[in-house]
């Protein structure tokens, strides 16, 4: 894959708050990039610096190998579909999907068949002549979409666009813009706070934080091997538990000693104190004294598809995240096992942002 | 709701009975009757006298000539308050506001003074050695009193629509490859529409009917429609013929504002 965008050493400050600090980034042809983080964590002002409706404050960046750092946004090639839509109100959608096009001084049939072949590709078809007003919300999505695409940028770039529908809706969307982005063939730059949207639609998740790039990957590997806490609690549910290596691939946590993995080869010396991140799916149940350790069943709810318990474990008296098909009691006493290479194995914190978030709950 | 209670409301459409209603049904009793008690449209017909039709094509001129330059220094000064680089925009708001808080007679009569044959103007020319300026009682001198006084009333609605106009919009405009110039006249001017329409509403229509700036800067020898209908009432104590004309002035009026409307298809600064 070749390089399309990339983006060197960016810092970025509103006033006194530094959004971004020297944060770089690689960008290739025809991938569908997300940038993921809670809000403030800079990953809408990495987008509007592409977009260039943001100066960086230092660091260049370049499009196709051309320094576009200081190119206005529309000279750039690439178009945005805003959070809010940002539909023109006094125009109506052909209107709004032409405007791109008349810009630029297309014919008036190369217009009118482009906004047509929009329409029908974001399944909107013959609503040429409707009132912005007229449309919900999934549809002036659309025709936000609709109206970046007919100018056929290289590249799209997204602002949270699912942001305001509702969840089926937002499921649905996600499917069709994996779609958009197969038929089109161009590359997407997507940005959100949604882990999950991230992790269905993306080829490469950049997990972002405090201003920095946490973790950089595919979705299996941010799911399944995220680098600190900050990413192991931020993408699904997790259990982060302090431990200590005991000696290569042998983790000690509450108490108990877990075979893992990881080791001298990852740079996990023995005594080195570390994270460890156990997904509550990955924990499984087997009968009372046959696992690695016991608790009881504190709590149980039903979340559709599985089962959730907080497990209080024996020794340690640490509460387990568990995730599980079949039906367990309140109170009930049980055995429990990890498997090797579903253990986790992280470096201790050493900045604020590489923690996990505190909820306030 | 409270307010549709029939018993709150009543004030209320007690005081248009009385301010509005009763005003305008008389207006339109004595400008349909002659002085002896029988129905004429003699009163209306007065409009095309050769004197009348005169002053009512120089209010016209004068009322439009203020609004367009009202409209020409009020737009560009919106966009500038609305910027957010000229960080105080609450003082400068205050600024162009001010005047308004000043009695308007108060204001027309400053220009007096400031226009005279011997006034302050004057006074500065012929100390740098220039000749004397008669701009006093011209035109010119009318439509500068108009323009001083009207033209807080076209800033701030255009001021108010302008400074509403979401920013992602014009973004998106950029994004889509406008120029600065596009972005102005594809999105910004046709956004503004609204404030546009209610800001010539506020100053075409108090120019077109004035009498107190004409009188004061036109020395009475400028007669414009207003000034006429004032002499009716005053001078020639013809209620008659002044709310006929009135009437006729009325019928301009609403006519102007309906077409003004058609360009707000938003309708929401109509004041008809």
């Amino acid at each position: 894959m070749a390089e399309l965008i990339r983006l060197d050493n960016i810092s970025k400050s509103f006033g006194e708050q530094e959004v971004l600090d020297e944060l770089s980034l690689t960008v290739y042809e025809n991938e569908f990039v997300t940038l993921l983080g809670p809000s403030g964590c800079g990953k809408t002002t990495t987008l509007r610096i592409i977009g260039g409706f943001e100066t960086p404050d230092k660091g260049r960046v370049y499009f196709d190998g051309q320094d576009i750092t200081d190119l206005p946004p529309n000279q750039r090639h690439l178009n945005t579909v805003f959070q809010n839509y940002a539909l023109f109100p006094h125009m109506n959608v052909g209107e709004n999907i032409a405007f791109g096009l008349k810009v630029s001084g297309k014919s008036d049939q190369y217009i009118k068949d482009k906004v047509k072949y929009a329409l029908n590709l974001v399944n909107l078809k013959g609503f040429e002549n409707r009132q912005i007003t007229e449309l919900s919300g999934g549809q002036q999505q659309r025709i936000a979409m609709a109206r970046a695409i007919v100018n056929e940028p290289r590249v799209l770039l997204l602002d949270e666009p699912l942001g305001a529908l509702d969840l089926k809706l937002r499921q649905e969307m996600q499917y069709e813009l994996v779609r958009l982005k197969k038929e089109l063939g161009i590359t997407f730059i997507y940005v959100t706070h949604d882990q999950e949207e991230a992790l269905t639609m993306s080829d490469k998740v950049v997990v972002m934080n405090n201003g920095y790039i946490q973790q950089e990957g595919t979705p299996e590997q941010i799911y399944n091997e995220p680098e600190n806490a900050f990413v192991a609690d931020f993408i699904g549910d997790s259990n982060i538990v302090p431990g200590r290596m005991i000696k290569d691939k042998l983790v000690e946590i509450k108490g108990t000693e877990f075979p893992c993995i990881d080791g001298s080869a990852e740079g996990f010396e023995p005594g080195q104190p570390v994270d460890v991140v156990i997904r509550p799916e990955d924990i499984e149940i087997r009968p009372y004294g046959e696992g690695l350790f016991n608790g009881e069943i504190i709590s149980k709810i039903f979340i559709g598809v599985h089962y959730e318990m907080l497990v209080k474990s024996e020794k340690g008296n640490f509460e387990w995240l568990l995730q599980n098909y079949d039906e367990h009691h309140v109170g009930q006493k049980i055995g429990m096992y990890v498997r090797p290479e579903n253990i986790q194995i992280m470096k201790k914190p050493e900045f604020d942002d590489e923690k996990a978030m505190e909820l306030d709950l | 709701m409270i307010i549709a209670n029939k018993k709150w409301a009543s004030p209320f459409i007690i005081w248009i009975i009385i301010g509005t209603i009763i005003p305008i049904l008389s207006i339109v009793y004595y400008g349909m009757t002659s002085k002896d008690g029988g129905v004429t449209f003699a009163n209306l017909g007065a409009i095309f006298s050769h004197d009348n039709l005169q002053a009512l094509e120089l209010s016209l001129l004068l009322a439009l000539v203020s609004t367009i330059i009202c409209l020409l220094i009020a737009f560009p000064m919106a966009m500038i308050l609305k910027d957010s680089k000229y960080g105080k925009q609450g003082f400068l708001i205050f600024v162009f506001i001010l005047p308004m808080w000043m009695n308007f007679l108060l204001r027309t009569m400053a220009w007096q003074v400031l226009l005279e044959r011997n006034g302050v103007i004057n006074s500065i020319l012929t100390a740098v050695g220039l000749p004397r300026q008669a701009i006093m009682n011209t035109p010119g001198a009318i439509i500068l009193g108009m323009v001083y006084d009207f033209l807080p009333f076209m800033i701030l609605p255009i001021y108010n629509v302008v400074s509403k106009i979401d920013k992602h919009l014009l973004e998106a405009a950029y994004d889509l490859g406008a120029n600065k110039i596009t972005v102005f006249t594809k999105v910004i001017i046709p956004l503004s529409v609204p404030g546009i329409v209610s800001g010539i509403t506020m100053v075409f229509i108090p120019a077109l009917t004035t009498f107190v700036i004409s009188n004061m800067l036109g020395g009475g020898k400028i007669n414009l429609i207003g000034n006429i209908i004032e002499q009716e009432f005053t001078v020639n104590s013809n209620w008659y013929l002044g709310s006929g004309l009135s009437l006729v002035m009325m019928v301009f009026i609403i006519i102007s504002m309906l077409l003004l409307n058609k360009f707000d298809k938003t309708g929401g600064a109509s004041l008809v």
